[in-house]
């Protein structure tokens, strides 16, 4: 029975190209060779061969010579590339035959192919391009503003609180520094009352509380009289005003005039000399501010001139009227101050 | 194989599978166009391809777009082939560039042996695997170019 099968007929196969197969097993190798076509086994790959003439003019001795020294070729190969499994039978050939030996190992060495570095020039156009997905973008996008949120935290309990604080720290300083050293107040006399009826009163309501409360200087105030009364409240309250540049009679006036009013914030922004002439007595404050600021006459009405203001400066300017059966009442706002005008019909 | 690791892959095998078209074709422009083809092949077959075995499925890719690529094309004449066959009016700097010209004219399935031995270090079991041939025949390829090659050098061993 035959010992060459599927499952061994590689190994015969190996034997069989190196030559090493003994006569009956290279007849039944190629017996099996020849019952199955469909492996494709080729007889003429045998690596170790010698040729008909050789076969046929040698002498045993040098026929087993020739073929030990194919053998050996074969093994100096293997061994070069590494795939030499059992180096026994190189070692005694080499021994038998040296001469040949280093001669094959010195030409086969020169053989070996050396490997050049080649770049292949176009190596990014094969790359795909990285897409980082959506839902890492919003993990990033997380991360940092949590890590934000860490760093510089906030009292979310009390924001109010923390607002206030902020203008607390900053409102009072801020006026004082806005105010030019040269700017000038006016406190002389301006007599609201005597431009309208008896009925009639003015008045003049800062309205941001921080100014007031830092103050250095004192100014009067008077309220709109809401009884209908002739009676006129003074209150004492602060005003943030800045006496820099401020001549030392003028700050007396300030002070001993209780019924002086400063008209001077209003035109902070404008020209430094408005300040310091005096409305006459025949002016409302909007009528001043319209004909020292924008050159318009007095003769025209309070709501064309609140428009006017409002256009032309940069103040808030705010009008409104309010009638009653038995008053008139007219609220006149700029920056900062409101002036209230009550008559009664 | 996700597409990060097809970006590596083309870090890393690229050059060496331009490299072993270049040597085999001995053209510039056709091998460029087999190894773009290689990757492409490479980015559609993405999802089947194991990141780890990529590296055989490209130089196996390779060889058989490198294949094709010669059936439609005309093999070397034997005019070229004469012209290419060293002779004792050449000049080479050294047996490295006289290899290279030797190595045309090996058979193909010689030459692609060879150059996957040398050139990319793969072993015989792996050339087989790219070949799709089995381990013995890469023997017998890899022996018949190196015997062929020794002959020629020794040959022209007085011209280098």
């Amino acid at each position: 029975m035959s010992r060459i099968n599927l499952n061994n007929y590689e190994a015969f196969w190996l034997d069989f190209m190196e030559g090493t197969l003994s006569d009956e097993d290279r007849t039944e190798f190629m017996v099996f060779a020849q019952e199955h076509p469909e492996l494709e086994i080729d007889l003429s790959e045998e690596l170790i061969s010698l040729s008909d003439d050789d076969a046929k003019t040698l002498s045993e001795t040098e026929k087993t010579k020739l073929k030990e020294i194919a053998e050996l070729e074969v093994l100096i190969v293997l061994s070069q590339d590494g795939e030499l499994s059992e180096s026994g039978r190189l070692k005694e050939l080499s021994t038998k035959h040296p001469g040949k030996y280093d001669s094959l190992k010195s030409e086969y060495n020169q053989s070996t192919l050396i490997p050049e570095k080649i770049t292949f020039p176009q190596k990014r156009d094969l790359k795909q391009p990285i897409v980082i997905p959506m839902y890492w973008r919003v993990a990033v996008a997380a991360t940092i503003v949590g890590f934000i949120a860490l760093v510089f935290p906030w009292d979310a309990n009390n924001p109010t609180e923390s607002i206030g604080e902020t203008i607390e720290i900053e409102e009072p300083v801020q006026p004082l520094q806005q105010l030019t050293p040269n700017y000038a107040i006016s406190s002389k006399e301006f007599d609201f009352s005597s431009s309208y009826s008896e009925n009639n009163s003015i008045s003049i309501v800062g309205n941001n509380d921080l100014i007031a409360n830092s103050s250095t200087d004192t100014a009067s105030t008077i309220l709109p009289d809401d009884n209908e009364n002739n009676d006129i409240k003074e209150i004492e309250m602060n005003i943030a005003l800045d006496t820099t540049g401020l001549a030392p009679e003028n700050i007396d006036q300030i002070v001993l005039d209780k019924d002086s009013i400063s008209v001077s914030p209003i035109v902070i922004d404008q020209e430094e000399n408005i300040a310091q002439e005096a409305p006459s007595k025949n002016m409302t404050v909007p009528e001043f501010l319209a004909e020292k600021v924008l050159n318009v006459k007095k003769k025209e009405e309070e709501p064309l001139l609140a428009s006017i203001l409002d256009q032309k400066t940069n103040l808030d300017v705010a009008y409104n009227e309010t009638e009653s059966p038995n008053k008139k009442v007219t609220q006149f706002k700029v920056g900062k101050f409101e002036f209230y005008k009550s008559s009664k019909k | 194989m996700t597409r990060r690791e097809y970006n590596s892959c083309v870090d890393l095998h690229a050059d060496g599978v331009y490299r072993f078209v270049l040597k085999n074709l001995g053209n510039e422009e056709d091998s460029k166009d087999i190894v773009q083809e290689v990757f492409v092949k490479l980015w559609e077959k993405a999802e089947t391809v194991n990141f780890e075995k990529a590296n055989s499925y490209i130089f196996s890719a390779a060889y058989r777009t490198m294949l094709d690529h010669i059936k439609k094309h005309k093999p070397l004449s034997t005019e070229v082939v004469n012209y290419l066959e060293p002779n004792h009016d050449s000049h080479y700097s050294d047996v490295q560039e006289f290899l290279g010209v030797l190595l045309q004219l090996l058979p193909e399935k010689q030459k692609t042996a060879i150059t996957l031995r040398d050139y990319e270090g793969y072993s015989y079991a792996e050339i087989a695997e790219i070949m799709a041939i089995n381990e013995s025949q890469v023997k017998v390829n890899i022996f018949r170019a190196r015997k062929f090659l020794k002959n020629k050098i020794k040959s022209m061993d007085v011209l280098i």
